[in-house]
């Protein structure tokens, strides 16, 4: 396990100690003063468009994150109990997407939520609308659903799993010890596919808080991220302290919610061991 | 009720849903291949011209291959790369259960904890600083950094999966349920104790099963509420609850009228020993039928199922007993026919309404609830108080003999306490009948016998009428006032336990009951008294007409057990039947010996048992001696052609 120790050490320890350290510089010019100071973090502080960019960060991500769980466990379910004989084939179909660029996923949405795209076109022949609606594309429903689809294979997956560790015998215990259809599905399966759940919530919040791409290519100026203005301080206003000292922030809010799923799960886990 | 398991109904709604789904998740993807042909460049639709310029351009353009070359090679190498640095780490982290392990394992996945633009950022910034141009190479390691998590995350639970089920029992640990459950007691009495259970448990057991420690104790200790002076011994049960020893009934006089005379009585008997009279049917199973498809699991079956009962259901496995079993909780939906409780037709009652409790074949114990929660759970309907329900739940843990076991976690009981726990969370509800699927199956014999009085006792001190599956006949005929023993889907016959014994009425369950001798016997004259029979083996024999089934042609199957037949060194008086035999094997299990001994004008040799008389006696009879066998002709059971 050495070597795989020694490229995360590379990869990650070293860089971040760099990332943190650069956090305390600033800028001089075209280079940087390398004296340390806390004058980002007090911008960061200071300055309401950070915290408004993190607030609204959070909430699309928090948005993103129940739409596709909400939408993907009936799915997970249904090929949890409901698939028999093709259960790899409806996975691999589930996957199947998520083998593609997540780049061409995004411009596959401004192909659909383009001012003269898909559902315009349609929606104009249909003569439901006179004009091509405008608030389709570079706006924040365009993010929302844009991550909601390009993040549903880590919904399914996880959520499958735990539904289908599910013993068929609990449930028909269940049913003989008098509950209905309903009632079983909230006293028993909900409860016990609630680690599915959590690892969903997971997988999808933490990258969709800090991604860049989407945002960049169908948000417009309502729908950047927090993400947007890391990659702003790279590269067009060059002010790579200031992006450091936001990247830190950002890890560190993303850890405190990372801290708070992981004790969730671990309370979840240990009530079904 | 459509047909098929009931949990697995098909869901329109969900299907449809599903299909929907899918559709909104490639849909967008579809629209990228489509637009490739769009002449124009603008995305607009309707596509007014199609045309192939795109590819056409792509092809001339060397930018476009050496950015896909590119892409071809930092792929695979970051994927080979991850694997092989993610394999050792992922082996390593599951088979070290060092106290450092959960960090480490957290470090590893770092990356996929932190969102993907701070560790570009970082790299961007490491490798600036390091002054390395950005190349491929920096691009191949950002991906690794990524990547590597992912390969980890994936191989580690595999590993950890191996570790539990293969390692140990690759290591000749010899672990098996019971050694499980065992442990589980011990740690339990080690509690009781106040002290803290022994910390190698499955050392523990293993130096138990060599006889390292002394055993005196342990069966005690594991069923502390089986007091040794109360486990009654088995004759003590009565007949009809626990079978007696062939050899205790004597050699009565048995063939197939005088046995329906005997099998009155012992009915009466058992009537009135529990307080049966009147016996009424709870449950009447008509003509009914289960085929999943083209199999026909339950073909035809019709049953009464009185009040109170014992009932076993008793085959092979694939005999549709379980099937059977679970048509009458609802689990399954009958095909055809009809099942009745109480007299009401329960085709169109749905599982969580039918008057039934069930102890599935693993207990099916909620693993999120504890034993309190377990046991409460159907009590939810009733409306109780929770003063009113936890008082419920504490009377049957009294019961079941787990007090103060309410806040218990199931993974913190042996498997025989999960067995109770499932006992009371179904009786609690105090169904008209308990259905129990195979619930001993897999404890070893020792423990099932200790385990079979409890439940024949505990079904006494509620009296519910259980209807119990298994495919252990010894278990079947041991436990119930009557059985029915199936194949292939049907009934083949509904007996008390002797009458399964001594009075088969085919050759499949004399079979399966038991040791049998079959013998293939020909009518060689008929008289008013009855037939001069011409048997293999056994010579010719005249035969009483009430021994006699009713359509006896020229050919007919008769069937003996192995103690009836009597082993003599010498030869018997004339006039008793005989014949003789030469000992061709002998085992000697103990209480008994079993001998195969063969006989002229016979392929297959006989089955004989003998009780072992005083070791003191004489020397035994070894392999290849010259014996006769003698017989009563009453013993010799005439069965229905199969």
């Amino acid at each position: 396990m050495a070597p795989a120790l020694v490229v995360l050490a590379i990869g990650i320890v070293v860089p971040a100690a760099i990332l943190v350290t650069m956090s305390f510089w600033s800028r001089k010019g075209l280079g940087f003063d390398m004296t340390p100071t806390l004058a980002n973090y007090r911008r960061i502080l200071d300055e309401p468009i950070f915290g408004a960019f993190l607030a609204r960060s959070f909430t699309f991500s928090g948005i993103v994150t129940v739409l596709t769980v909400l939408l993907c466990y009936p799915m997970a379910y249904y090929v949890a109990f409901h698939v028999n004989s093709r259960k790899m084939l409806w996975i691999v179909l589930i996957t199947l997407p998520f083998w593609m660029s997540y780049l061409l996923r995004v411009f596959a949405w401004k192909v659909i939520l383009g001012y003269e795209g898909v559902i315009n076109a349609s929606l104009l022949e249909l003569g439901l609308i006179a004009e091509p609606l405008q608030v389709l594309l570079y706006s924040q429903t365009a993010v929302i659903v844009t991550l909601a689809h390009a993040w549903a294979a880590f919904a399914i997956l996880p959520m499958n799993v735990s539904l289908e560790k599910i013993d068929r015998s609990l449930l028909e215990a269940a049913t003989v010890l008098g509950d209905g259809p309903a009632t079983r599905f909230l006293r028993v399966t909900l409860p016990m596919s609630m680690p599915g759940v959590l690892a969903a919530v997971f997988l999808i919040f933490i990258p969709t808080m800090g991604d860049y791409v989407t945002p960049a290519l169908l948000g417009g100026p309502d729908g950047a991220m927090i993400g947007n203005l890391i990659q702003l301080r790279f590269g067009p206003v060059n002010n790579w302290p200031m992006g450091a000292a936001l990247s830190v922030v950002l890890a560190l809010w993303i850890a405190a919610i990372a801290a708070v799923f992981l004790v969730l799960n671990r309370t979840a886990q240990s009530r079904l061991a | 009720m459509s047909e098929g398991t009931y949990i697995r109904r098909p869901n329109r709604a969900l299907g449809i849903y599903a299909v929907v789904f899918l559709v909104v998740l490639y849909l967008p993807i579809l629209f990228i291949p489509l637009f490739s042909f769009n002449q124009s460049i603008h995305v607009r639709l309707p596509i007014e011209a199609f045309s192939l310029q795109r590819y056409h351009d792509l092809f001339r353009r060397p930018d476009v291959w050496n950015a896909l070359g590119n892409s071809l090679r930092v792929g695979p190498a970051v994927a080979v790369v991850s694997t092989v640095l993610g394999l050792p780490t992922a082996r390593a982290i599951a088979r070290h259960r060092v106290p450092g392990r959960s960090a480490l394992v957290t470090f590893v996945m770092l990356p996929l904890v932190v969102a993907g633009i701070i560790f570009a950022v970082a790299l961007l910034i490491f490798v600036n600083r390091l002054g390395v141009p950005l190349s491929l190479s920096t691009v191949a390691l950002g991906h690794l950094v990524i990547c590597l998590p992912f390969a980890v995350a994936t191989l580690l639970p595999r590993f950890e999966g191996f570790d539990e089920a293969l390692v140990e029992a690759s290591a000749g640990a010899g672990r098996n349920p019971v050694d499980d459950l065992l442990a589980g007691d011990v740690a339990e009495r080690a509690a009781r104790r106040g002290g803290k259970p022994p910390a190698d448990l499955h050392g523990l057991v293993r130096r138990i099963h060599r006889g390292a420690v002394p055993v005196g104790n342990r069966t005690h200790a594991a069923h502390p509420h089986l007091d040794a002076a109360a486990v009654p011994a088995r004759g003590a049960l009565g007949p009809g609850a626990v079978h007696p020893h062939p050899a205790v009934l004597g050699r009565a006089r048995l063939c197939r009228a005088s046995d329906r005379a005997d099998r009155r009585a012992r009915d009466a008997r058992g009537r009135s020993r529990r307080a049966m009279s009147g016996a009424g049917v709870l449950i009447s199973i008509r003509n009914a039928v289960k085929a999943f498809g083209r199999l026909v699991a339950v073909d035809d079956v019709s049953l009464d199922i009185r009040q109170g009962e014992f009932f076993s259901l008793l085959g092979a496995s694939g005999s549709g007993k379980t099937t059977l079993l679970r048509m009458i909780a609802g689990l399954e939906a009958t095909t055809s026919g009809e099942i009745l409780i109480d007299g009401r037709p329960m085709s169109r009652v749905p599982p969580y309404r039918r008057p039934v409790g069930m102890v599935f074949q693993h207990y099916a114990i909620f693993p999120h609830l504890d034993v309190r929660g377990n046991i409460a759970y159907g009590l939810r309907r009733q409306g109780l108080s929770r003063a009113q329900s936890d008082a419920l739940v504490e009377e049957m843990l009294e019961l079941v003999k787990l007090p103060g076991y309410g806040a218990r976690r199931p993974n913190q009981l042996s498997g025989g306490q999960r067995r109770r726990v499932a006992l009371a969370r179904a009786l609690i509800l105090r169904p008209r009948v308990l259905l129990l699927d195979e619930p001993l199956g897999a404890l070893d014999r020792q423990l099932r016998e200790q385990m079979q009085i409890e439940l024949v006792r505990f079904q006494r001190a509620v009296g519910i009428t259980f209807v119990f599956v298994t495919h252990d006949q010894e278990e079947a005929l041991t436990l119930s006032d009557r059985v029915a023993v199936m194949a292939d889907g049907r009934v083949l016959q509904v007996d008390t336990p002797d009458g399964l014994y001594e009075a088969p009425q085919s050759r499949r369950v004399a079979g399966f009951v038991g040791t049998m001798n079959f013998l293939q016997a020909r009518v060689a004259a008929r008289s008013a008294e009855g037939a001069t029979l011409e048997i293999e083996g056994l010579g010719r024999r005249d035969i009483d007409a009430g021994c006699l089934p009713r359509h006896a042609g020229g050919a007919l199957c008769l069937a003996i057990r192995p103690e009836r037949l009597a082993l003599r060194r010498s030869a018997p008086d004339a006039g008793v039947p005989a014949v003789a035999g030469t000992v061709e094997a002998r085992v000697y299990p103990g209480e008994r010996s079993h001998y195969h001994v063969r006989v002229a004008g016979r392929d297959a040799p006989l089955a004989v048992s003998a009780q072992n008389a005083s070791r003191l006696q004489d020397a035994p009879v070894g392999e290849g001696s010259r014996v006769w066998l003698t017989w009563g002709d009453a013993d010799l059971i005439p069965l229905d052609p199969d």
